[in-house]
């Protein structure tokens, strides 16, 4: 199970490192296309991507379930949570937090639409 | 400093399992695993992107009461884990692009203690990337944890664990 787990290492690179390791332009280019034509050709083979692919999107009740999980732990709805955040009343919170609820209640508004 | 991107080769429904079994190799700890796992969402939000939440969307201050909040899974002393995660699934791999892994201690009467957060923001000013955030009072024994990279659910529950704060 463990060798699932992939951890990539994306190095921010530096001057020396790009002189070091140049590589041709050309080169570069043909390995963006070959990567995108590899994204294009992936086609799923087993029995989960094919489950994956046809999936159910989350339901409005459970859209709905999720902000009121957020509503009633924060006490306050996103709007106040936000304004709280900028005058300083919540200093300790997650962005990753904030964004999820966030996305909730855009895909809300989409859904209304 | 890396930048490190974490990712489970395999499908959402897969790394669902996955984390299921890792939080099952830590059973002895929680008080009740089988109500927290029926509890555990893992919903397809957009065409590729999948969320995946165990408490994940609850928010709480330190110091404050979390007796009328119901948050799934719970250590054998009262105290608190949650995570949620935003999946970007394609090509059969599971990218783990927004991660919150929390850890809650409460006391005997349900306020908060201190509580530490895993984050995965990237790219925000004055924020590091991958960081950890955590609200505590300095007295109190804390675990140790790494800073500035990504922990994974299974590592921070490690961490939990290691240090015997449950």
């Amino acid at each position: 199970m463990i060798n699932r787990i992939l951890v990539y290492n994306l190095d921010k690179e530096t001057d020396a490192r790009k002189k070091h390791f140049s590589v041709d332009k050309d080169i570069k280019r043909k390995r963006v296309i070959n990567m995108e034509k590899r994204k294009d050709e992936w086609q799923p083979t087993r029995q989960a991507e094919f489950e994956a692919e046809s999936e159910e999107y989350i339901t409005n009740e459970e859209i709905l379930e999720n902000i009121k999980e957020a509503e009633q732990s924060a006490g306050m709805n996103l709007e106040s949570f936000k304004k709280a955040i900028a005058s300083g009343e919540i200093k300790n919170y997650s962005i990753v937090q904030l964004r999820m609820w966030e996305k909730m209640e855009r895909l809300l508004k989409e859904r209304k639409q | 400093m890396d930048q490190t991107r974490f990712a489970y080769n395999g499908t959402p429904d897969e790394y669902v399992k996955y984390i299921r079994q890792v939080l099952f190799r830590y059973q002895t700890h929680f008080e009740d695993i089988w109500r927290a796992v029926g509890q555990l969402k893992a919903q397809r939000i957009e065409k590729i992107k999948w969320s995946l939440s165990l408490g994940g969307y609850s928010i709480v201050q330190a110091k404050k009461s979390i007796a009328e909040c119901s948050f799934p899974l719970r250590f054998k002393d009262g105290s608190v884990f949650t995570f949620g995660q935003t999946i970007h699934y394609e090509q059969g791999i599971c990218w783990i692009e927004e991660s919150v892994i929390r850890f809650i201690k409460v006391d005997s009467s349900q306020q908060v203690q201190y509580l530490f957060h895993y984050d995965s923001v990237m790219d925000v000013p004055d924020h590091p990337d991958h960081h950890l955030q955590f609200e505590y009072d300095p007295t109190i024994t804390t675990p140790r944890f790494n800073i500035y990279r990504y922990e994974s659910i299974e590592s921070v529950l490690e961490m939990i664990v290691r240090d015997e704060v449950v």
